[in-house]
């Protein structure tokens, strides 16, 4: 039963400032997460004479390199899809909201093929601090791109059946903030491991 | 949100079990602290026993526990108890009680809103927290026991090597679990504060429960996460193979740091502590008030502390590692800083004092809680700083006099509060008020044993008593200190037994109290100013809201001594 | 050296080194001489022990995979007990030990005995037993 709301209500259908305020908190506490990680990398890294440690290979550089620039393209290209699902035009936003899901899941093909490579050039999981320190990260990251991922797709279905941008373009950038904090942190965890 | 009424649930399962309504959810997290604060306090009790008697088996349900030993606790239970006493005080019990229930209770309706701004959320947080629930009952039941290296956790005992087993890795994943329902409340009690607030609420005008509240849930967003990257790192080297804390001769290749652990730790774990007390500090300074019939006192200067409070608990926690073998710049520099952090709780602990300065007092079942709060938390605060020195706390670091600190200004304070809380709110949760005579003497035969218990346990610290130690009377220059170990029990015993006073208070009022009126302590906040319990929409109408809460004997006020927030005083 | 769940203590002989044959290992047993400063350097064994000496108010903890270090100078003479205080498993409650301080003389006297008794179990071969580490000053 609707009660009518009388003149010290004020009518907000739903709290968009609210919105993009919880979804600031919780990149607040994922950046947290993530800082803890790489603060352990690093004060294990400082805690060893030489990097990698006497035993270890180098890591390569050329595939994760390329990895970094497909999810960069991935994020630009879920912000191109949206900038067109503001601007109403929904074929561009499928269209783009599509290339960037398929460049999110060849970024997670390549992390495969990274590890089995690093694998065979004698890095395990098991392999002291560096192989601890690589899986661990790349392997949280990887786990969130799937979260990631799987958002993206719900929003590949509701772009199929003819969201509005009304109904449906708060609910893609909330997501996409959410993608575009992943590329972020790959981009210092690429920085981290493979350069420094 | 705000203005929108949404139809209330008819089905048994929305309303009771899958709700999204904050105060139903907070009922929920009301259940699980109970239950958890029960288990822990049987736990300590155990643990009391065996301390005060070795070698005699706990009465009636020893047996039950530890059948293969005829009752008497083995060394390894003890290290399980204390390990999971901790745990469950402070992640099951405590976080569900302050901060899960009367967070999600009380700042939708003190702030003049309809529910949280993400009740999907808020439903979504209780169902993890019973999920973490049932992960850590059921690590008690897997061989080898639940976890058992102090809720420290310090590697690398509990790594494989210390603690191998799965008990040790549930822990980890409750305590995760546990984690990220907190962190889904922390989103959502900070964002319902900043948005929902109703018109003419500006920050300063909330009460200072509110803002308790809002800076726990602040921290909890910020430093939870850390602990739960911890803690994964830590199921990596148990499960995984990793070697982020291993390091000593059982390594063959140990690049690990043990260490690095108790960073990560402890800055989660300092912050914490502040998390578990605020939303009490915040509670205790409106109940002053309330029941001193006098503005608190210097209230501005209170939110202010506790943000300074807030601001600086992150850069104290060095002062949990000074025998690590730090160096003489990091011990100095984590000295000052937890000194420095002393000073705004003494700030508002004297506004505390200046609160009830003068006031005309109701020494009713809340505000004698209030009062013990300041009583418990202005002797632990006074302790704190032989432990903030590095000097004497080299002495003291490990013994039971932080066990009597800790008690004091962490379970003592919080749970006065949240007794204070309980008492205090009931009638406008449930409809019905707790019986005050009840109140009253579960409140005389708490306090004074409470007292005894940590006090003595500060005077067997400052004597050496380590702590985790399962009988001191393998030392010779403890064997004095055994009268104060039994002293300790028999008043914990007290303790615990005055516990099933308030336990029968709760249910019995639950269903046969008297029927409570809107506003039965005459007070100011929004809260009251609806029916008890309230509607499913809390407010008819959104209030606007003219003044702070603590306006008392306004003299163009002729008919009672309060003034209602969303009431104007008549020109 | 603590371990699970006992303290192993190593002296330097004359030759200042550690892990030579004129050392002395002692289990559970520091002695120490009054009136001069002793200092002690801990590395845990497995798991993070700490050394607690009620009697001159100091604690250090020991960590596996690095050495800690503190000093003292005893002024009483007598016998008192060390104490682990951090929790260390199952026996860490009986992890006790016997800390002596003894007049210089008496002490010297001591060191030699307990010197010539190790020299005897000696083994060069046996890598456990020779846990000692190069000395470093250390904070």
């Amino acid at each position: 039963m609707e009660k009518t709301a009388s003149v010290a209500d004020t009518m907000e259908r739903r709290d968009e400032t609210g919105s993009y305020l919880g979804m600031s908190i919780a990149m607040a506490s994922w950046a947290m997460f993530f800082a803890t990680l790489f603060l352990s990398y690093l004060v294990l890294r400082g805690r060893e004479s030489i990097w990698p440690p006497a035993g270890m290979p180098e890591l390569p550089l050329a595939l994760p390199l390329f990895n970094t620039l497909v999810l960069i393209a991935s994020s630009v290209t879920l912000e191109q899809g949206i900038r067109a699902f503001r601007g109403g035009s929904l074929i561009r936003y499928r269209q783009k909201l599509l290339l960037a899901v398929v460049c999110g899941m060849i970024f997670l093909g390549l992390q495969l093929a990274l590890w089995r490579s690093v694998s065979t050039i004698g890095v395990l999981v098991g392999s002291g601090t560096l192989g601890s320190v690589f899986y661990t990260m790349t392997g949280f990251h990887a786990v969130h791109v799937v979260g990631g991922l799987i958002a993206l797709i719900t929003l590949v279905s509701r772009a199929w059946r003819g969201v509005t941008p009304d109904a449906g373009l708060l609910r893609a950038r909330l997501i996409a903030i959410f993608w575009h904090f992943l590329t972020v942190v790959w981009v210092m965890i690429f920085l981290a491991i493979f350069i420094l | 949100m705000r203005g929108t009424i949404h139809p209330a649930p008819e089905s048994f399962w929305k309303k009771y079990v899958f709700s999204t309504d904050h105060k139903v959810i907070a009922k929920q997290f009301l259940l699980i602290g109970f239950t958890f604060l029960g288990l822990g306090g049987l736990q300590a009790m155990l643990i009391r026993w065996t301390l005060a008697f070795p070698g005699n088996d706990f009465p009636l349900i020893g047996r039950l526990f530890y059948p293969d030993s005829g009752g008497v606790v083995p060394p390894d239970s003890y290290t399980m108890l204390f390990t999971m006493h901790g745990t469950i005080m402070i992640f099951f019990a405590i976080t569900p009680l302050l901060i899960g229930a009367f967070g999600n209770f009380l700042i939708p309706l003190m702030i003049g809103g309809r529910d949280m701004i993400f009740p999907k959320l808020n439903m979504l947080s209780v169902w993890t927290m019973f999920l973490a629930s049932a992960v850590i009952f059921f690590s008690f039941f897997v061989p080898l026991g639940a976890a058992a290296s102090g809720w420290t956790a310090y590697p690398t005992l509990s790594t494989e090597i210390g603690y191998p087993g799965a008990g040790q890795t549930l822990w980890c994943i409750a305590i995760i679990l546990a984690g990220t329902s907190t962190l889904m409340g922390a989103i959502n009690y900070i964002t319902t504060i900043i948005r929902l607030r109703a018109p003419g609420m500006n920050y300063f005008r909330m009460p200072l429960t509110i803002w308790g509240l809002w800076l726990t849930s602040i921290l909890n967003a910020l430093f939870v996460p850390v602990i739960a990257a911890g803690l994964l790192l830590l199921i990596m080297d148990r499960s995984f193979g990793t070697q982020f804390f291993l390091a000593g001769a059982t390594i063959p290749q140990g690049a690990g740091d043990p260490i690095l652990f108790q960073h990560l730790f402890w800055i989660f774990g300092h912050p914490e502590v502040y998390i578990l007390i605020l939303p009490a500090w915040g509670i205790v300074s409106d109940l002053l008030s309330f029941f001193s019939r006098k503005p608190a006192f210097g209230a501005k200067a209170t939110a202010l502390c506790m943000v300074t409070i807030t601001v600086l608990s992150g850069v104290v926690y060095g002062h949990h590692m000074f025998t690590t073998g730090m160096s003489a710049l990091l011990t100095r520099s984590f000295m000052l800083l937890t000194m420095l952090i002393s000073i705004p709780s003494s700030i508002f602990f004297l506004n505390w004092l200046g609160t009830l300065w003068r006031g005309a007092i109701r020494f009713t079942t809340p505000m004698l809680w209030a009062l013990g709060v300041v009583v418990v938390f202005g002797l632990g605060g006074l302790t704190g700083l032989f432990l903030a020195t590095t000097s004497s706390d080299i002495y003291l670091h490990d013994t039971a006099f932080v066990v009597g600190h800790f008690h004091l200004t962490m379970a003592a304070s919080v749970l006065f509060g949240a007794f204070a809380a309980i008492y205090f709110w009931f009638p406008k949760m449930f409809g019905r008020s707790m019986s005050e005579l009840w109140g009253k003497t579960h409140f005389a035969l708490t306090f004074p044993p409470l007292l005894i218990v940590f006090i003595l346990m500060l005077v067997a610290g400052n004597a050496g008593m380590p702590r985790r130690i399962y009988d001191p009377s393998q030392y010779d220059f403890l064997k004095h200190l055994i009268p104060i170990t039994r002293a300790i029990t028999y008043s914990a015993l007290v303790l615990g037994a005055a516990q099933f006073i308030f336990l029968f208070n709760f249910l019995i009022s639950l269903f046969k109290g008297k029927k409570a009126p809107a506003n039965p302590w005459e007070v100011t906040t929004l809260e009251w100013s609806v029916p008890s319990p309230p509607p499913h929409h809390n407010f008819e109408t959104i209030p606007a809201v003219y003044h702070g809460p603590y306006e008392f004997n306004r003299p163009r006020v002729k008919d009672k001594d309060w003034l209602g927030q969303h009431e104007q005083e008549p020109s | 050296m603590p371990q699970q769940w006992a303290w192993n203590i190593r002296y330097a002989g004359p030759d200042d080194r550690f892990n030579t044959a004129d050392d002395a290992v002692t289990l559970n047993d520091l002695r120490v001489p009054s009136g001069k400063p002793a200092i002690i350097q801990l590395k845990a064994k497995d798991v993070i022990h700490s050394l607690f000496l009620p009697n001159v108010r100091l604690k250090q903890d020991a960590i596996p995979g690095r050495v800690t270090q503190f000093w003292f100078e005893p002024v009483k003479t007598g016998r008192f007990e060390m104490v682990c205080a951090e929790h260390c498993g199952l026996n860490h409650y009986k992890m006790r030990g016997d800390f002596i301080v003894l007049e210089p003389d008496e002490f010297e006297l001591w060191l030699k005995e307990a010197q010539r008794l190790s020299e005897i179990a000696f083994d060069p071969q046996d890598e456990d037993a020779l846990w000692g580490w190069e000395w470093e000053e250390r904070r």
